[in-house]
């Protein structure tokens, strides 16, 4: 069975039925195995949301497997989307001694992966019970580490008082269980900016935590802001330097700025930050001054400085335009069932066609490298993901997220292509944008092939970039 | 990606009951085992695929039955029915499938197993003897969704690349049809009693069922349909997301389920 990958953090398996010694040796085969690993996810988790029978047998088959990834990829492994029953027959069937994690639901299991993205600024609160009081200091120490404000209850039932508080919380964590967790740093997006955050003594290690595929896939779809939260941090060493002073010349052909937050200058040495200063890293003493300060408010717009050295598209690229043109009509096509008509196509800059427009890029690299953009009326949008959300949703988030699949299929399909022609290339994780003027602001100075469509009486946009 | 028309296209090239086994079913339903056997015999792939089912393991019978007199016989009524309903099932399955990586004989085994295990649950709970054949029927759904995907695996792999979705939740959203509506009608060409399409219909767990007779028999054939989906040679050929498990549909049984079937 193959694992969906939620926001390139998370590979879920999703079986049906039962889980016993007898189907757990064909949930997770050889293919699916280099396919898991291929993904470089964070975490391998098996979705109990549609298994009605399991036993020990069948998840010891598993987490044999499991575990070899888990070996592999230093990845957090376990269950989630279970009932009190499940979970309480988990403690049962290992008497105590559970090898991984168990996570209530996915979206808390995306909690501790970071893959949520926050909406705004200060606290975010997230509301932590657990039985166990090592538990429950535990998963508090691994929320605040992920930038989060942990409020830990001592009691069941104070949980379910404070949880029916819920403008106050982010996230209620409860019968969940922590297992080994990976050690990567912790990252979240918030608008165009990427927050990681670090913690303790950097050294050299920083260079293994730190998610560098995750990172140069931001880079590519535009985000500009990348702010380390050191206010954790009591010092770092010469290699922690150079890794940042490089992260920071790297990113500089996309235009990317990268500050460090709340570290302790008394306690680092003045060399390194003169060396940081040097390739280009930012110092703010708190998360405020960083949000606020002019230069980075300029940019949170999506910036206007994407590849300044690479703002053509090279002819491999253009040569392969009707591959991506196809899969993005077929995709369309398949999706809404609407045949497409094919309108102008011109080499120039990003121009918006229509009106309450929806946008999702996706980047991709390899063979070749270049960045696909859809753009759309929010009617197309909700047409178009029908399939995808099941209802003609009115929710932005529920439309903006869909959009992100759409664009995610679209590569997905023209790498297949490729890939028998083949031309090897890798997609990194889509992005969406808050509003055209933000796509707009990324792509801007950038000269690439725009080809109008039309479905029905919806204007769709095909934009494919250096 | 699939239209209405070009499921109707498909149902239309379902055949119609060939007259051997029309005439051997209306035998049967008239409790004559051996004029069904002699309408039977008329058809010899019908025959050789008793023969093989009858003498395989899945039914343990002593001795090796060649006679189709001798088959009908020791079969029964309801147990040749289904059979007959099995064969027809086989009839229409593809010789290489296209979208599930089924291969060789998996298709049968997992229609045998169905079977068996139904069978058992039938006999165990005292549920009329006709429903037998309901898990026969059902087994037809692999190869309709089979049929209507087969062009389109490609696609539906990057769709699951984005949720964890099943075939028949894709079906139904763009073409606002089901596996289950497709299943009845096959059913109907095929002239099958009302009510054990009916209990077909409930088994995908797709409605709500409080207290009607075939409730009970419907939760228990919607679990068994997962519990053989969930065997390693369905899993691995992508049919363990066919439909979409309904696991409140079958916990108010689940327990009896584990008792008849031994599942521990």
């Amino acid at each position: 069975m193959r694992p969906v990958v939620k926001k390139q953090k998370i590979a879920l398996f999703t079986p049906q039925g039962f889980l016993d010694g007898g189907s757990a040796t064909g949930l997770i085969t050889m293919q699916d195995m280099e396919f898991t690993k291929s993904t470089g996810v964070q975490m391998i988790l098996v979705s109990m949301k549609k298994v009605v029978f399991f036993n020990k047998n069948g998840i010891a088959i598993l987490l044999d497997t499991m575990m070899k990834l888990q070996k592999e990829m230093r990845a957090t492994i376990g269950f989630c989307d279970y009932n009190r029953k499940q979970y309480e027959a988990f403690f049962n069937l290992f008497e105590g001694e559970i090898p991984f994690s168990l996570f209530k639901t996915l979206d808390i299991a995306m909690l501790f992966a970071g893959g949520r993205s926050s909406k705004e600024e200060g606290e975010e609160n997230v509301l932590v019970f657990n039985e166990d009081s090592t538990q429950r200091s535990m998963q508090a120490i691994e929320i605040y580490d992920r930038g989060y404000n942990p409020v830990v209850v001592q009691t069941r039932d104070e949980f379910n008082i404070r949880a029916q508080e819920s403008d106050k919380f982010v996230e209620k964590v409860d019968s969940t269980y922590l297992g080994f967790m990976g050690s990567r740093i912790a990252a979240k997006t918030r608008g165009n900016c990427v927050i990681y955050y670090l913690k303790g003594f950097l050294d050299g290690s920083v260079t293994e935590q730190f998610d560098v595929i995750y990172h140069q896939n931001c880079l590519k779809v535009g985000f500009q802001l990348f702010m380390f939260d050191a206010t954790r941090v009591s010092s770092l060493n010469i290699h922690a330097a150079n890794f940042f002073s490089r992260l920071s010349t790297a990113g500089a052909e996309y235009g990317a700025l990268i500050a460090i937050v709340g570290l302790d200058m008394e306690k680092t040495p003045k060399a390194f930050v003169e060396e940081l200063e040097d390739a280009g890293i930012m110092f703010f003493d708190t998360e405020n001054d960083f949000f606020t300060d002019e230069i980075v408010q300029s940019m949170t717009g999506g910036g206007s400085s994407v590849k300044k050295d690479r703002n053509r598209l090279t002819k491999p690229v253009v040569a392969r335009l009707p591959v991506f043109v196809e899969a993005a009509m077929g995709t369309l096509q398949m999706m809404t069932n609407i045949v497409a008509i094919k309108g102008d196509m011109k080499i120039q800059p990003f121009v918006a066609s229509g009106e309450d427009l929806m946008a999702s890029s996706v980047a991709f690299y390899g063979d070749i490298e270049g960045m696909i953009t859809l753009a759309m009326p929010k009617k197309l949008v909700q047409k178009s993901c029908m399939l995808l959300v099941g209802e003609e949703s009115e929710d932005d988030e529920v439309l903006s997220d869909a959009l992100s699949e759409l664009v995610n299929i679209v590569a997905g399909k023209s790498k297949t292509v490729l890939q028998e022609a083949g031309v090897n290339i890798n997609i990194t994780l889509p992005r969406s944008y808050t509003s055209i003027e933000d796509l707009s602001a990324t792509l801007d100075g950038l000269h690439g092939v725009q080809v109008n469509f039309s479905f029905d009486q919806y204007p769709f946009t095909f934009y494919l970039s250096p | 990606m699939v239209t209405p028309q070009q499921i109707d296209e498909y149902l239309k090239r379902v055949p119609p009951l060939p007259e051997a086994i029309g005439s051997s079913l209306k035998h049967l339903g008239e409790g004559d085992l051996a004029a069904a056997a002699r309408a039977a015999s008329a058809d010899p792939a019908l025959i050789h695929y008793l023969r093989r089912i009858v003498n395989s393991a899945a039914y343990g019978f002593k001795r090796e039955l060649k006679d189709p007199i001798q088959i009908f016989s020791a079969l029964g009524i309801q147990r040749a029915k289904q059979l007959l309903y099995a064969y027809m099932v086989n009839s229409v399955a593809p010789k290489e499938w296209s979208y599930f990586t089924l291969e060789g004989d998996e298709f049968l085994n997992f229609q045998l197993s169905f079977m068996k295990r139904w069978e058992k649950i039938v006999s165990t709970l005292k549920i009329d003897e006709k429903f037998m054949s309901a898990a026969a029927i059902m087994s037809a759904g692999l190869i309709v969704a089979d049929a209507i995907f087969a062009d389109h695996a490609s696609d539906v792999a990057l769709i699951k690349e984005s949720g964890d979705f099943d075939l028949d939740t894709i079906l139904e959203r763009v073409s606002r049809l089901s596996f289950e509506r497709l299943v009845a009608s096959i059913a109907e060409k095929w002239e099958v009693e009302s009510d054990v399409i009916r209990l077909v219909s409930l088994a995908f767990g797709k409605e709500e069922c409080e207290g009607g007779t075939l409730c009970e028999p419907a939760r228990f054939l919607h679990l068994l349909l997962f519990y053989e989906l969930s065997r390693p040679a369905m899993l691995e050929a992508g049919a363990n997301s066919f439909i979409s498990f309904n696991p409140e549909f079958s916990m108010p049984v689940i327990e009896r389920f584990e008792e008849i079937t031994g599942v521990e």
